[in-house]
Parts: C-alpha cells; sequence; structure tokens
C-alpha cells in the first residue's frame, strides 16, 4: 500500500533521516518508536508530504508522491493525520470541523456532511458536544474529534503523530480506546508513540528508528521481549531501569514520583505495583535516611526485570555504618520490610557511599 | 452597540468639535488685534515682517527692497492675508490687478501707491532645443492682438470693470482640430481662477481665444504654486498661466511668450480705518463659501474625488496586498522584494513619494493626477495590508496549516478558507483604521493637480480669503466621510463575534 525507498530527509545542519525502506501493507498497524530527536515525526510527516523529502522515493497504491508532477492534495485526502496538538480549526463549531473537508473539497450536500459527522461523532462518543467549539473541550475530548475530522475524508490510511503525548494521562484511555476500535475496523495505521504499553498492545508491527534508518523491525513481541540489535537492547532495557540521586534537604520530590510514575506506565506495570514502589521510595528517602543525614548523598536505581517480573531498588548512600533495621523511625521500616519480599544491606567502608541497600518487590 | 446609540455618540464628538474651533477662532482673533501699526508710505516698511508667496519672484524683490525686514512664506493667497489680518506679518506683495481684485473681496486691506518694481507677465512654455512651435505660433497670435486692440479690450473688461464678465469663451466646447493644449494653472484672481466646476480670468481668456483661433482644445489642471514650474519642465504640461514675471532666472528652465501684461508690484496693508476685520457674519461667510459662483460645486466634487480615490486604492490595495502575500508566502526572493519595498513606502512622506511618482516615474505618459494617486495609495495601501497579512499570519499556529494540508486542501484553500476566517477578526480594527488614515491621506493630493476635498477648501480659501469657514467645512466633511467609511467597513467584518450557531446556520441553504 505505502512503499518507501532509500528516503532521506536533511537539513541545512542535521540529517535525521538517511535512508529509510519500509513497505506498509492493507491492515498493517504500525507503531515506530525510538528515541527522542531520532525523527520519528519528521518520518511520519514525510510521508503525507508535510516534510518534503529531500531523495529517495514514497509509493502510495502505485502512484509515486515524491514526484513532484503528482498532486499531492489528491493523495493526501486519503493519507489522514492525527497529530499531537489535535489542530482543529478554531473558528469552527465541532461539527463543522469534521464537515470541512467533505464539503468543501468532496462538495458532499451540507445535510448529507452533517448527518455523517454525527454518525462520527456517535461513534467517538460526542455527539452532544456538536455545536460547542474546540477551545471547550478536554483534550481528549478534542483528540477524539480530530480523529473524526480524519475518518470523515475516509482515508485509507490514517498517521498517528504521537496522538497522546500532549494529554493528560486521565484523558489517554478514551482516545486510545478510539484507536483500538479503528484498528479492529482492519484500518491501516502508522503511529508514532512513546507510550511503549500501548504501541505493544496495538502494533501488529514495531520500526524502531535510530541512526537515521529503521534501525530494528518486527512484531511487538520480537522488539520487546527480545530486541536483537545493541541501540535496541539498550533503548528498551533503559527504560527498564531509573536513576535518582538526592543531594540536599530541599529535594523536588514531586519530580521524582513523576518520573517513578511514568517508568511504571513504560513498563506495563500495575497501578498497585507502582503505588507500593513509591511508597517505598518515600519512606527510605524522607523519612529514615534525610534525617539521620546532615549533608546526604543518596543514590538510588530502580530496575525492572521482565523475566521475573520483580522490581529491585538499590539504594546508597553517606554516613557511618548504619542499618536502616536499626532506625528509631520502626513504623517507616515495618512498612518497607512488609513491602518488600526481600531487604538486604551491606557495608562497604572504603566507598564514600558504603551503606548499600537491596530490596526487591514481587510482581504479587 | 447598536446603531442608534452609535450616531448618538458620532453627533456628540461633532458638536464638541466644533464648539472647540468657534472658541479658538474668537480666542485668537480677540488677542490678534491688541496692538497693531498702520503704514501708508514704502519707506516704514524697512522694519516690518513680511510675508511672501512662495514660488514667486516677490521673494528676490521684497529682499532688493528691504533688507533689514523680517521674512515669512506662505503658499496661496488665502493664507497670506489672514497672517496679514491676524499680526502675524505687516505687509506682503503683490501685482496690482490682483491687489484691486483682493481690495473688492477684502474691505480691510489696501495697498501703498507705489511700486517696488515694474514686471511684464507672461504664459510659461517648455525650453525645447530647437524651438516650440506651439510658443511661436502663440506670439504670433499676441503680437495680432496687441495691434488690433483685443488685447486692450480684454485688459478693460478684467481690470477695469467691477464685475467682468465672468464666462468668456467657455473651453469645454472647444473642438480638437491641431490637436490639445494642456493648460496648468495656479489659482491667481483675476487672471486665473476657479468659476464653478471650471476656470476662467484674464490669461484664461487669452490662451482659450488663441486656442479657439488655432483649433486647440484645452485642458485645464491646478497645481500648487510651487510645483508648476516642475510640471512644465518635465513635460507634464505645455502652458503654464498664474501671473508670471518674467525673470532672467525662469528664463534659464523655461520659456516665457509676448508679455500679457505689464504693471507693477505693490505692498497690501491693513486699512488703517476699519480695525474690525472684514467678517461679515456666518450667514454671508457661507454665502461666500458655497454659493458664490457655484462652489458647492467645487466641493461636491473635491468630496467625489477624495472618495472615489480613497475606494479604488483600498479595494486595489488589499488585492495587491494580498496577491503579493501569496506570493511572497514560500518564496524567500520576492518576501525579500517586498519587504524592501514596505520598507521604503513606510519611511516616505506619502506626499514625497506622490511627487515621485508624478514627476519622475510617469513624467513621459501623460496620465492624470488622480490616476498617478490611485496607483500611489494602492501600492502604499498595498504595503499595509501586506505588512499586516505577514504579521498576523504568524500568529496562526503551525498546526492549523498542517491539518488543512494533512485533510486535502490545496495551499490556496487552506489560506483562504482556514486561515484568513482565523485572523480576518483580528484584523479588523486595525484595517478600519488604515482606511481611515489613508481617507485622511488623500488630503495631499492637490500637489499633483488633482482637486480633492482639501484643494477645494483651499481654492476656495484663495477666492474668499477665508480661512475659518472653509477649512471647518472640510474637516467637518471628512468627519462625515471618516464615519461612513468606518461603517462600510464595519459591515464586510462577517461573522466576527462568534456566536452560538444553530444547526439551521450550519446546514442552511447558502
Amino acid at each position: 500500500m505505502i512503499r518507501i525507498v532509500n528516503m532521506e530527509k536533511a537539513y541545512e545542519n542535521i540529517t535525521p533521516l538517511k535512508d529509510i525502506n519500509a513497505v506498509i501493507n492493507e491492515g498493517d498497524v504500525i507503531a515506530i518508536i525510538g528515541p527522542s530527536g531520532c525523527g520519528k515525526s519528521t518520518f511520519i510527516r514525510c510521508i503525507n508530504m508535510l516534510e518534503k523529502p529531500t531523495k529517495g522515493h514514497i509509493y502510495f497504491n502505485d502512484t509515486e508522491i515524491t514526484d513532484p508532477a503528482t498532486d499531492i492534495t489528491k493523495v493526501r485526502q486519503k493519507l489522514g493525520m492525527v497529530f499531537q496538538q489535535f489542530n482543529l480549526f478554531n473558528h469552527l463549531t465541532v461539527v463543522e470541523n469534521i464537515m470541512f473537508a467533505p464539503t468543501e473539497i468532496l462538495k458532499t450536500d451540507k445535510k448529507i456532511a452533517y448527518d455523517e459527522a454525527m454518525a462520527l461523532l456517535r461513534r467517538v462518543g460526542l455527539a452532544e458536544k456538536a455545536l460547542s467549539y474546540p477551545d471547550e473541550l478536554s483534550g481528549g475530548q478534542q483528540q477524539r474529534v480530530a480523529i473524526a475530522r480524519t475518518l470523515a475524508m475516509d482515508p485509507e490510511v490514517i498517521l498517528f503523530d504521537e496522538p497522546t503525548s500532549a494529554l493528560d494521562p486521565s484523558m489517554v484511555g478514551e482516545v486510545e480506546s478510539v484507536i483500538y476500535d479503528l484498528k479492529s475496523e482492519g484500518k491501516t495505521m502508522m503511529i508514532v508513540t512513546h507510550d511503549m504499553n500501548f504501541a505493544y498492545n496495538i502494533a501488529s508491527r514495531v520500526f524502531y528508528i535510530d541512526e537515521g534508518i529503521i534501525y530494528e523491525e518486527g512484531t511487538p513481541q520480537e522488539i520487546f521481549d527480545d530486541p536483537k540489535k545493541e541501540n535496541t537492547q539498550r533503548f528498551i532495557f533503559k527504560r527498564k531501569s531509573i536513576e535518582i540521586s538526592i543531594l540536599s534537604h530541599d529535594h523536588d520530590f514531586l519530580t521524582d514520583r513523576t518520573a517513578i510514575e511514568s517508568f511504571c506506565a513504560r513498563n506495563r506495570l500495575s497501578p498497585k505495583l507502582a503505588n507500593r514502589i513509591g511508597l517505598v521510595f518515600e519512606e527510605i528517602t524522607q523519612q529514615i535516611l534525610l534525617p539521620r543525614l546532615p549533608e546526604p548523598v543518596i543514590g538510588m536505581l530502580i530496575d525492572f526485570s521482565e523475566k521475573t517480573g520483580d522490581v529491585i531498588i538499590r539504594v546508597k548512600y553517606n554516613g557511618e555504618k548504619f542499618d536502616p533495621k536499626d532506625s528509631e523511625n520502626e513504623l517507616s521500616y515495618e512498612i518497607i520490610s512488609h513491602i518488600c519480599s526481600s531487604v538486604e544491606y551491606v557495608y562497604k567502608p572504603e566507598d564514600v557511599t558504603g551503606n548499600r541497600m537491596l530490596m526487591r518487590i514481587s510482581q504479587e | 452597540m447598536n446603531g442608534k446609540k452609535r450616531n448618538m455618540r458620532i453627533l456628540r464628538t461633532l458638536c464638541c468639535m466644533l464648539c472647540i474651533c468657534f472658541v479658538l477662532v474668537f480666542l485668537f482673533g480677540a488677542c490678534g488685534r491688541t496692538e497693531r501699526q498702520y503704514y501708508n508710505s514704502i519707506d516704514q516698511l524697512s522694519h516690518a515682517k513680511i510675508g511672501v508667496l512662495t514660488g514667486t519672484n516677490f521673494d528676490d524683490l521684497c529682499r532688493a527692497t528691504f533688507p533689514e525686514a523680517q521674512y515669512e512664506y506662505y503658499n496661496n493667497l488665502a493664507d497670506i492675508l489672514n497672517a496679514l489680518h491676524s499680526g502675524k506679518i505687516d505687509t506682503f506683495a503683490i501685482d496690482d490687478p490682483v491687489a484691486r481684485t483682493m481690495m473688492i473681496e477684502d474691505p480691510g486691506i489696501t495697498f501703498i501707491d507705489e511700486y517696488i518694481e515694474h514686471f511684464d507677465f507672461a504664459a510659461v512654455f517648455r525650453k525645447i532645443d530647437d524651438g516650440n512651435p506651439l510658443l511661436s505660433q502663440f506670439n504670433e497670435f499676441m503680437q495680432r492682438i496687441e495691434e488690433d486692440g483685443t488685447k486692450k479690450a480684454l485688459q478693460h473688461t478684467w481690470f477695469e470693470t467691477a464685475d467682468p464678465e465672468k464666462t468668456g469663451i467657455d473651453y469645454k466646447a472647444l473642438p480638437e482640430i491641431n490637436g490639445s493644449i494642456h493648460l496648468i494653472c495656479a489659482q491667481y484672481p483675476p487672471f486665473v481662477y476657479s468659476y464653478g466646476d471650471g476656470y476662467t480670468g484674464y490669461e484664461a481668456q487669452l490662451i482659450l481665444m488663441f486656442a479657439k483661433e488655432y483649433g486647440y482644445s484645452v485642458h485645464f489642471s491646478e497645481f500648487n504654486t510651487d510645483s508648476v514650474m516642475a510640471a512644465i519642465q518635465t513635460g507634464k504640461a505645455d502652458i503654464a498661466i498664474s501671473g508670471y514675471s518674467i525673470t532672467e532666472e525662469r528664463k534659464e528652465i523655461i520659456d516665457f511668450s509676448l508679455p500679457t501684461y505689464s504693471g507693477g508690484v505693490c505692498m497690501i496693508v491693513e486699512k488703517a480705518e476699519d480695525g474690525a476685520g472684514s467678517s461679515g457674519g456666518i450667514v454671508s461667510s457661507f454665502r461666500k463659501t458655497f454659493i458664490t459662483d457655484e462652489r458647492y460645486k467645487l466641493f461636491i466634487n473635491g468630496m467625489l474625488t477624495t472618495l472615489i480615490i480613497s475606494v479604488l486604492s483600498v479595494m486595489i490595495g488589499t488585492f495587491l496586498g494580498y496577491e503579493a502575500y501569496m506570493i511572497c508566502r514560500h518564496n524567500g526572493k520576492p518576501a525579500r522584494f517586498m519587504k524592501t519595498l514596505c520598507h521604503i513606502m513606510n519611511r516616505m512622506p506619502v506626499v514625497v513619494l506622490l511627487m515621485i511618482f508624478y514627476y519622475i516615474i510617469f513624467a513621459e505618459i501623460r496620465v492624470g493626477g488622480s490616476i498617478v494617486s490611485v496607483i500611489a495609495f494602492s501600492l502604499v495601501f498595498g504595503c499595509t495590508v501586506y505588512s499586516m497579512l505577514r504579521s498576523w499570519t504568524e500568529t496562526v499556529k503551525r498546526g492549523q496549516f498542517d491539518a488543512g494540508y494533512a485533510l486535502g486542501f490545496s495551499d490556496r484553500d487552506v489560506y483562504n478558507k482556514i486561515i484568513i476566517p482565523q485572523i480576518v477578526p483580528l484584523l479588523a480594527p486595525e484595517y478600519r483604521d488604515a482606511v481611515v488614515g489613508l481617507l485622511k491621506a488623500t488630503a495631499i493630493v492637490g500637489y499633483v493637480a488633482v482637486i480633492d476635498l482639501t484643494k477645494a477648501g483651499d481654492i476656495v480659501r484663495s477666492r474668499t480669503f477665508e480661512a475659518f469657514f472653509p477649512l471647518i467645512s472640510v474637516a467637518v466633511i471628512y468627519f462625515i466621510l471618516a464615519a461612513v467609511v468606518i461603517r462600510l467597513v464595519a459591515g464586510i467584518r462577517l461573522r466576527i463575534k462568534r456566536k452560538k450557531r444553530s444547526l439551521q446556520d450550519i446546514i442552511g441553504d447558502e
């Protein structure tokens, strides 16, 4: 359906895409992942020529869309796109946003277009908002309208450019469920995403982009559970651990909590487990260690092992030998030992941060 | 705000403005007449303040005669006369036939019965290296009427009768047998001046008699005194009249005909016994300003000219600005060119720009001042619209364009159907101000021989020697025009206020 041959996109001082080759078949749902700045969004914007590739060819149903003679507007009508920032037309009501392209481009009768738009709105659950303006809707609702707007042109392929990245976490679900719904219908889709959980579940194939090429390609199981190549492994593995260091009493714990939460989301850990990790983190740092250390140097590494499903928290800190078991704050230690399946402590006097702890939290 | 309230507010503002004007006039009038010295001989004037009409040779003449005096410069007779009455100057020099006419209109002045110089008036022709054929024909004609007494009879009619036969030959009906003459003048009664919506005067009639005899049709245009010479030099016009005296300096750049009139320069001063001034009440002012010589026609035509130039310039300018923006939107080179053009347009006084267009760019082509004005103002307005579109388009998020392209709209449709509807409500107030600004800026087209509203007011002032009434009339008319224009632009602002749209609005038949 879409064939990409030797595509390159170069800017003046950076070349994000060097040599992209890919074939997308009808019914494919492609998740495009990769480190930040690797060119994922550039890649997907090249497919409908919002960015013009500097070299190579893209074919859509045997039409070469990179050919300057091709009427790109005609092709774009069959290549829907959903944006990170929704990009609804602010001067139009919700239903007019959806009717706009059919009435203006396809010259559909307004009454028919309206009925179709309402059917689409019902499908994304927003029929009652038909006469509202985009800025009166929440982010999730706006994104659902944007998907409906794209569907109104009945595209053969839909390109999603980080559809949930700009959303409040509580709204991600409603948008994702609309996209799952499209998958069940057999729509061909390409989705750029940071949400590994979503990518794992929705994709039929995953493209991992790095070093300007499709670095590794495979089923979600192949890419996420058993990556073959070095960069992919590092990318997939990195998301399975998180490092935190605390160097002052005025430390910003809120940021750490958010980081831990998103770490858990990335690894598809249950909210219950996420909560327990957060609790252990707070008790050990805020309740037990910080009151004892006048000049704290605390390092923490949280690891998730896919194989066993266990989370391992390693903590090292400065000061004299101090086993948290001996802490005056017995309640806090009680909580930690209750949550963790094992807690180990060793002291290595030759090191500045000689106190070492290892806590293991099991999935159960 | 509803219409009624708005009209009331406009009316109130108008009244306030008028009141302020009246109060100011009376205040200045009262202080102006405190201490006054009256003159009755040339010798007394050696340290006086002397007014000079720009573009005349009275300057050199007065400086030679009164080297110790102070000088001030004025653009037309009405201004210089008002300066005399308000005490800004003590005297000014003028040709004796003009002095006589002025005394009829304004009983508050007189002239000192001593010429400071004798002079010869002549018509002005373009200097052409191997002889100007039109000039030879005219000189031949002058020679003849000198000999057969026609000239003397004409002078008698114009300078020695209180109310000369003003109509004379109707130049609009002259047939074009051997070509046409483009005649330019500045108001200089009784030599040449407006009458109704045309021109007459002693010199005007001389030329018309000549044209009739030699089979030329005649077109008049009016210039400010300071731009008449330039117009002749650049070939914009064939003949200029307005009592030009023959000087050596002028002979270097243009040619003079045989003298049309020989007379002297005298000094005008205030009349000693008449300290109360010449104002004959508001009714007489109104009559002089609008009724006498059918001057209301001047105002009406002037108003229409102002309106037509403004409306055409706004329309063409909007179109040009929009098209230029469409061309420059994606393209670096034309965009840089437009940027430079906008810089030039915005940093230059429009009056200078207008004169450059008229005297340099369109110098060789005989196009009317009105057309040149429309071209110049269209360009200026086009640049305004271009900059407006550019800056407001930048406020629209990139994503709005992306969404439009991704849905399959063409480049132009994305801009016209998605971006324009979003920025029009934002730029509407700025656009309206620009339109009103343009309307006011057109007041300068008098420099290129167009009689717009301002120029009509000037002409009337130079005939009635009254400042107050014509100026206030012009101000009021501009105010009304601006109000009308604001209304019109407000009508164009479609769907600006965002309202709840009903189902009917959305699918309604268009």
